[in-house]
């Protein structure tokens, strides 16, 4: 009876014992209510966008990556996890040493391996080594189109986001949106079925289809180099465009840079010169004032100016570029010999307040609205601050300062019957379930289509006629102008730099393409007839080839 | 009566614990299935990534450029610089 006596107390303490602590852990101090150990919230990231060219083609695609890290605590042996990853790694073995700090839980080592290094250092079977997955960009065509895509880099969070171009413009399209996954497991990692198994689909990024044709961005870039070391050019630009839709078909511009290595380069070389630059475009604007003259009947196609001398505006001369004059001459023959009086001539007949109207119209000083990240609007002084002297050099495009995008899509205007275009690079945005088709839009006419066709015949003239008739392909028929324009250097102009152009279209009575060619201080010529316009015409010879476009006889 | 009862409630109890250590392992089991087949997910789609890019690397310019390079396909040029204009004119 006393055994059993004894038993029962033991019990009871025991049972006491177990109140005691039961309160304590659950009355005393708890544990917030809210916290489940066993559920498991983890973030989806979404796949970025991929961005192709007009017909498909890939440009920038995602790849999977992954960073090794350490956990320090479960290192067994250091000096040989520290030889054994070097050898795979071949990064030093101090620098390995230096990340093995025992205090630490987790350090990363180095980024972006491959799938291959990772299998490496798996089969190695060290404690303490992990790899984390990270997605990274990847350019199937390399630099091809290095400006146009841009680059994806970090943000002060280190999240990744897009810079330049198309990776920084469509940022918010391409970056998607992330998903949540919510899951109850066991210690194992196994889900247990009966708890919490939630999951939100992440929304991946929206692909991106571009104008670009993948062929001519090759082509010109090709070329672009070719000429650049040629001509000893210290930078160059090719923009190729659909004259009727302003659809870019091609975007150049050197020096560029490696986008999957970006941070080897400046900053300097990440700019897109075709949009973020400004230059003064010299005598392919001619055809603009031209056309701004035609139209307002200051002038008609067939009238005749007398060019007897240099022409003095307050107390400057305005001279030819060769100092030579040739009497009764067409306002074709203007263009064709490209004669600074003759434009002075045209834009004293238009006026200054139509003058100042017209570059206004053509979008001096305004944005294009291209979908490229880093378009500058260019600087145009208010009327308060032109002088006559102004006036006058602004008919043979110095003095004022314009992008290449909007030269080109000026230009454009004065060709396609009057239309200033909106360029664009992309066509169309893909996600799941849509389709976003981008249409070309007109900002506003700049002349009408009785103009645009007499500007057209007249820069047909001007290549048949002119100093480049020697570089144009026989069997077509191409409308363009050269341009040479000084740089102003220190409020003086530098007459050995100069900023050599041409812009041209082909085929002329129904032009496939517009080109604009520029280089920046070329050294094997100062002239844009010697530089920019041959690049031109090797690259047309390429595109009507690609085109199909046969010679006629 | 009294005896058959009482074999009848032992029996549901025997049963109702089989069928809860039944349930237990084929949780445990699914549990697994569905951690190997997550895994098994990931590894497919990222070896679908794999092969989508090289794919795309061997339809690509750059590697064509490259091939026909290595292959000696190409039309090697000196260049010519053009500083004395009349070559390039024609006038000699």
């Amino acid at each position: 009876m006393f055994k059993l006596k004894v038993l029962f107390l033991t019990f009871v303490l025991a049972f006491l014992f177990l109140l005691v602590r039961l309160f304590y852990l659950q009355v005393l101090s708890p544990k917030p209510s809210t916290e489940n150990l066993y559920l498991q919230t983890s973030k989806i990231m979404p796949e970025r966008g991929k961005i192709f060219d007009r017909s498909g083609q890939p440009l920038a695609v995602n790849t999977t990556k992954y960073l090794l890290y350490l956990e320090p605590k479960k290192v067994d042996d250091e000096y040989l996890l520290i030889k054994k990853l070097n050898d795979v790694l071949n990064i030093g073995e101090a620098t390995i040493e230096a990340k093995l700090d025992k205090s630490k839980e987790w350090v990363s080592v180095v980024g972006n391996l491959d799938k291959t290094v990772k299998e490496k250092i798996t089969g190695l079977a060290l404690n303490g080594v992990g790899f984390e997955e990270m997605s990274k960009r990847y350019y199937p065509e390399a630099s091809l189109a290095a400006n146009l895509l841009g680059f994806i880099g970090k943000d002060y969070d280190g999240n990744d986001v897009g810079y330049f171009g198309v990776e920084g413009y469509y940022d918010k399209d391409l970056i998607g949106l992330p998903g949540v996954f919510k899951s109850e497991r066991d210690l194992l990692g196994r889900p247990i079925l009966i708890g919490t198994q939630e999951k939100i689909d992440p929304e991946n990024g929206r692909d991106l289809y571009l104008t670009i044709d993948r062929s001519i961005q090759s082509i010109v870039k090709t070329k672009l180099e070719q000429a650049m070391e040629n001509y000893k050019a210290k930078e160059g630009c090719v923009i190729i465009a659909n004259p009727k839709t302003m659809e870019t078909l091609a975007l150049s511009c050197l020096p560029d840079f490696d986008p999957d290595r970006y941070y080897l380069f400046s900053e300097n070389e990440f700019r897109n010169s075709a949009i973020s630059s400004l230059y003064e475009p010299g005598s392919t604007f001619k055809p603009l004032i031209m056309a701004a003259g035609i139209e307002e009947k200051a002038i008609k196609a067939e009238d005749f100016y007398d060019e007897t001398g240099p022409v003095a505006v307050g107390e400057y001369l305005i001279k030819t570029w060769n100092d030579k004059y040739e009497g009764k001459i067409s306002m074709t023959k203007i263009l064709e010999k490209s004669s600074n009086v003759g434009m002075v001539y045209i834009g004293n007949k238009l006026g200054p307040e139509k003058v100042y109207e017209y570059l206004k119209k053509y979008g001096l000083g305004e944005l294009t609205g291209i979908d490229l990240q880093g378009e500058v609007p260019g600087y145009f002084r208010s009327k308060s601050q032109w002088y006559p002297i102004d006036y006058a050099t602004a008919t043979f495009g110095q003095g004022i300062v314009a992008s290449p995008i909007q030269i080109i899509t000026a230009f454009t205007s004065v060709i396609n019957g009057g239309d200033l275009l909106k360029p664009y690079v992309v066509k169309k945005i893909v996600s799941d379930n849509k389709e976003n088709l981008i249409k070309p839009k007109t900002r506003r006419k700049t002349v009408s289509m009785a103009t645009s066709a007499k500007l057209r015949k007249m820069l047909v003239d001007t290549v048949e006629n002119g100093e480049i008739k020697w570089a144009k392909p026989k069997g077509y028929t191409f409308g363009g102008k050269t341009g040479t324009a000084q740089i102003a250097i220190k409020g003086h102009y530098d007459p050995s730099k100069t900023i050599a152009s041409f812009i041209g279209y082909a085929p002329a009575d129904d032009p496939r393409f517009i080109a604009l060619v520029v280089l920046k201080e070329p050294k094997s010529s100062i002239w844009g007839a010697e530089t920019a316009a041959p690049l031109f015409f090797d690259i047309a010879k390429d595109l009507l080839v690609y085109y199909n476009i046969a010679p006629k006889p | 009566m009294k005896f058959t009862l009482k074999n009848a409630i032992w029996f549901v109890f025997f049963a109702l614990i089989m069928i809860n250590v039944y349930t237990f392992v084929s949780g445990i089991s699914s549990g697994n299935e569905i951690n190997r087949m997550e895994k098994s997910i990931i590894s497919l789609r990222q070896e679908n990534q794999e092969l989508e890019n090289k794919i795309y690397s061997l339809n690509s310019l750059e590697h064509a450029a490259s091939a026909a390079a290595s292959m000696n396909f190409i039309n090697k040029s000196t260049p010519i610089y053009l500083e004395s204009l009349k070559y390039a004119r024609g006038r000699l």
